[in-house]
């Protein structure tokens, strides 16, 4: 699991990050390359990333995560039937940064939609905030969650170190005011290249463009759940 | 000279002509449905179906069904073989993303042919994005289903459908499932907005009383009984 800090200083802003890790299910060291990438991603926007600290915590049988079924045709950003599932729900409770404007990742196992693992829309990790789930609260609910097997899985492993920048971009970006899918640029079309925010995640992705890193800074907050 | 078979193809091809077998047969085997088809997939948090496949509209219609029914003749794309329940779904979300009449009638099809409890919810999902409310006495009879994912995947539904003669049903339901499935379940009881749910509710509160549970059903009651209830995404139907 990371956790999310934020603090507003005269020339800079700060985000702190914590990972905490579900039963050794990923070593610190990967997830400080992870963090390393988003970084120096995250710096050419104006922030600065710091990791708080890299935890371990028991997730039990939420190892194996129920997750939502992207492949539901209802189950999309703003739709009203977009509500995580009850395991989701349980892992984001189970530990939290004391600090309420912390992004709290986790690191699980694996993803499954009921029996079916992987799961039928073959996603590797998911952010739950508030402007794509409904009736969620970001300083209780929210969260990054990644599929660690997917993560670490041969031959995509060296791709997939962009990942948690990935699901950071969806925490920052702020869904209502961009005003499309975002994985999609400002005129709608789908973010190709070295853009973090392109769908195939790989190595190459560590790019926020300058629309972005605008949005971003939109109302000098970059978590928008901020209380 | 151009044969028949040939013209029947192109204008397969061009015009979507329905009725022309052949052609709609070698138009699913077609390179271009297979990169329409396949555009989108890959995404590692968020599948959308692209822009070449809602451009062919019906035309992919009866490709998507064959792939989405796994049928013995459905088009052979390489990428599925690894995977067909991942290419099955895929089709399912397609159809409902394109959403046309003809889409619909397939998902209808789908809703008394699937047994697979996933896909099943998958297909009640896509007729719920396409608000058919058709499918409403099919899906009411997915209460009693034996999978507690397909029950609540059917509550959150019928809410979603928003006739109030199923709310009786739908409360019954709710307080059968287990606590993995029911916060589904708690949504689609919301979208009714119905002060009665409210008893319903606290029944579950007392079955379950973890705070995480707790927590769920005290802020969903506070929202009915503030009129603040989360409604439905309103759809224009297909």
């Amino acid at each position: 699991m990371l956790n999310r800090r934020l603090r507003r200083f005269s020339f800079s802003t700060e985000l702190g990050t914590d990972p905490w890790i579900a039963d050794n299910v990923i070593q610190p060291v990967e997830v400080q390359r992870e963090i390393s990438l988003a970084r120096a991603a995250l710096e050419k926007c104006g922030f600065d990333l710091q990791i708080r600290s890299i935890s371990g915590f028991s997730a039990g049988a939420l190892q194996d995560l129920n997750v939502v079924d992207l492949n539901d045709p209802t189950k999309r950003c703003g739709n009203a039937a977009m509500t995580p599932t009850q395991e989701e729900s349980d892992l984001v409770s189970i530990v939290r940064s004391s600090e309420t404007t912390d992004l709290n990742v986790y690191y699980v196992r694996k993803f499954r939609v009921g029996a079916v693992s992987p799961p039928p829309a073959k996603n590797a990790a998911e952010t739950i905030t508030a402007d794509c789930f409904a009736g969620v609260m970001d300083s209780a609910k929210s969260g990054v969650i990644i599929d660690a097997t997917a993560a670490l899985e041969s031959p995509k492993y060296r791709d997939s170190v962009a990942l948690l920048i990935h699901e950071i971009g969806h925490a920052l970006l702020h869904r209502p005011t961009w005003g499309f899918d975002e994985h999609n640029d400002q005129s709608n079309a789908p973010y190709a290249g070295s853009n973090i925010m392109n769908f195939t995640v790989s190595r190459h992705t560590i790019d926020f463009d300058a629309s972005q890193c605008g949005n971003i800074e939109l109302d000098l907050t970059p978590f928008r759940g901020d209380p | 000279m151009i044969s028949a078979r040939a013209l029947a193809i192109i204008s397969g091809l061009l015009f979507g002509c329905p009725g022309v077998a052949v052609a709609e047969g070698e138009f699913c085997s077609s390179v271009a449905f297979r990169d329409a088809f396949l555009e989108g997939q890959g995404a590692v948090d968020y599948p959308s179906v692209g822009p070449k496949l809602l451009k062919l509209g019906d035309r992919a219609v009866p490709c998507l069904a064959a792939i989405a029914r796994g049928a013995a003749d459905a088009p052979e794309i390489s990428e599925c073989k690894a995977n067909p329940r991942t290419c099955r779904s895929w089709s399912i979300l397609s159809l409902s993303t394109i959403g046309t009449h003809k889409a619909k009638s397939v998902l209808l099809e789908l809703l008394g042919q699937k047994t697979d409890p996933v896909e099943l919810a998958q297909v009640i999902g896509g007729l719920d994005a396409l608000h058919a409310l058709e499918a409403r006495p099919a899906i009411r009879k997915l209460l009693k289903h034996k999978s507690p994912y397909v029950r609540a995947r059917a509550v959150l539904a019928l809410g979603s459908l928003g006739d109030s003669r199923d709310i009786d049903a739908m409360m019954t339901a709710t307080l059968r499932l287990p606590r993995s499935n029911v916060n589904e379940a708690i949504r689609g009881l919301e979208f009714t907005g119905d002060p009665r749910i409210v008893g319903t509710l606290e029944e579950l509160g007392r079955k379950f009383t973890d705070p995480v549970m707790h927590d769920e059903i005290v802020r969903t009651i506070e929202r009915i009984q503030s009129g603040k209830a989360i409604r439905p995404t309103v759809k224009n139907g297909g």
